[in-house]
């Protein structure tokens, strides 16, 4: 009965034995890892165990003799998903930027209203909804840019590899540890940052060709 | 007996491909692209599906063991889940452990209303296996032997193995993707391997009434 939860913890014995299926697979926290390792070291019953868990995984993984799944069933069944999101889906709401899209609506009326008060004569700004940078209007080559950076990566490289691009940091970190950058000077910029070694990933947030968002 | 079956097909046996915890760069490179989804962007959505298919797509298949077209509904469904509600991920896991974990409750969902057995035995039945070298033969028998065990599992029991042996997670990942402490994971699985074990068994000394262990 898989609902009655039986404590094998309270002799260690059991409590090895129930962790064999993972020290086998090395998925062990570092400590469980050496609790067992030590364990097996004085206790021949557990390393019997060990060597029937081992030869249980591989005749388990041996029995499954399935074809890789292909990258054609991958993409019909994407087509379908496509489908799916059309009809479904509505745009998922991008919550993640909530506090920051209220902002810019409030930013953007704002902006409005001298606009339509002065009446000026100059071309507005593309309108940019939830991606735009709060404080910059982003000028032609300016890229939006999702960066992160390597771990244990300091301010100070930071700093110098944001100023070596003339790149302007203009949100994050998001939960991921993600940061937006506006960078100018287009792909060869994004090659050129990429290249930096404090940074981890960097990609544009502007494929030129789409992502219109209504 | 049992040894028998267990041991002929033994390689060392351990993790398959540096099955430590494989943090840092692929995760990072995940949830980089995750980020993308998180903003509702298609591409980066098309791009983690095509990263997750394959690996959701076995996992649903061994767990629900219905047709091919179930299996990528419930597929979709839940990578529309992810698309939809790409908010909800809170970054306190990883993101493999949260899609599998709407994997896994979407696929007791689709069993609950297909109202399947879940410890149904389904795989065709081979009565008579094809004759060839004796070795060939032991190999299949022995095949159908453990597929037969695992479709003899408990559902629950079902999802920690498979979670476990095929998809390489460690205790606490399979505990946040079931909803259930460690420990209860731990003695899932230490009953499953068990059960697996004695299932191996009888079925053993069912085609060889004469053999003694």
């Amino acid at each position: 009965m898989s609902n009655v939860v039986v404590p094998i913890e309270t002799d260690p014995h059991q409590a090895v034995l129930a962790l064999l299926p993972w020290y086998a697979r090395e998925r062990l926290s570092g400590e469980e890892q050496s609790t067992v390792r030590e364990h097996l070291q004085h206790c021949a019953a557990c390393r019997a165990e060990l060597e029937a868990e081992r030869s249980l995984q591989a005749a388990l993984v041996d029995s499954r003799e399935e074809a890789p799944v292909s990258a054609r069933d991958t993409e019909a069944a994407l087509r379908r998903m496509r489908q799916l999101m059309k009809t479904d889906a509505p745009t998922p709401a991008k919550r993640s930027w909530m506090p920051w899209a209220i902002g810019l609506q409030a930013a953007a009326i704002a902006v409005l209203a001298v606009v339509v008060a002065r009446a000026t004569l100059e071309a507005p700004a593309p309108y940019k909804a939830l991606s735009a940078a709060p404080m910059t209007v982003p000028a032609a080559g300016q890229a939006e840019t999702l960066v992160m950076f390597r771990p244990g990566a300091d301010e100070a490289g930071i700093r110098k590899a944001l100023l070596a691009h003339h790149a302007v940091m203009i949100g994050g970190p998001t939960e991921s540890g993600a940061y937006r950058v506006q960078l100018p000077g287009g792909a060869q910029a994004l090659a050129a940052l990429r290249a930096e070694g404090v940074v981890a990933l960097a990609e544009s947030l502007e494929p030129p060709q789409q992502q219109a968002r209504p | 007996m049992l040894n028998r079956i267990l041991r002929k097909t033994t390689q060392p046996g351990g993790p398959k491909d540096g099955a430590a915890p494989a943090a840092g760069a692929p995760d990072a490179a995940e949830m980089f692209i995750f980020e993308g989804v998180r903003q509702g962007r298609q591409k980066s959505f098309e791009e983690l599906y095509r990263l997750y298919h394959p690996r959701l797509q076995r996992f649903l298949m061994h767990m629900i063991r219905q047709g091919d077209a179930v299996v990528e509904e419930v597929l979709n469904d839940t990578m529309l889940v992810v698309w939809r509600r790409a908010d909800a991920f809170d970054g306190r896991s990883k993101l493999s452990t949260w899609i599998f974990g709407i994997a896994y409750r979407k696929a007791l969902k689709a069993l609950s209303r297909q109202d399947l057995p879940v410890d149904d035995t389904d795989l065709p039945e081979t009565e008579d296996p094809s004759p060839g070298p004796e070795s060939v033969m032991g190999f299949m028998q022995q095949r159908r032997r453990l597929q037969e065990a695992m479709s003899e599992l408990s559902v629950d029991h079902r999802a920690v193995v498979e979670l476990c042996y095929f998809q390489d997670m460690s205790h606490a990942e399979i505990a946040e993707i079931v909803g259930c402490p460690p420990e209860t994971v731990k003695t899932r699985m230490f009953y499953a391997r068990r059960r697996l074990r004695a299932l191996l068994e009888d079925l053993g000394d069912r085609e060889a009434p004469g053999a003694s262990s």
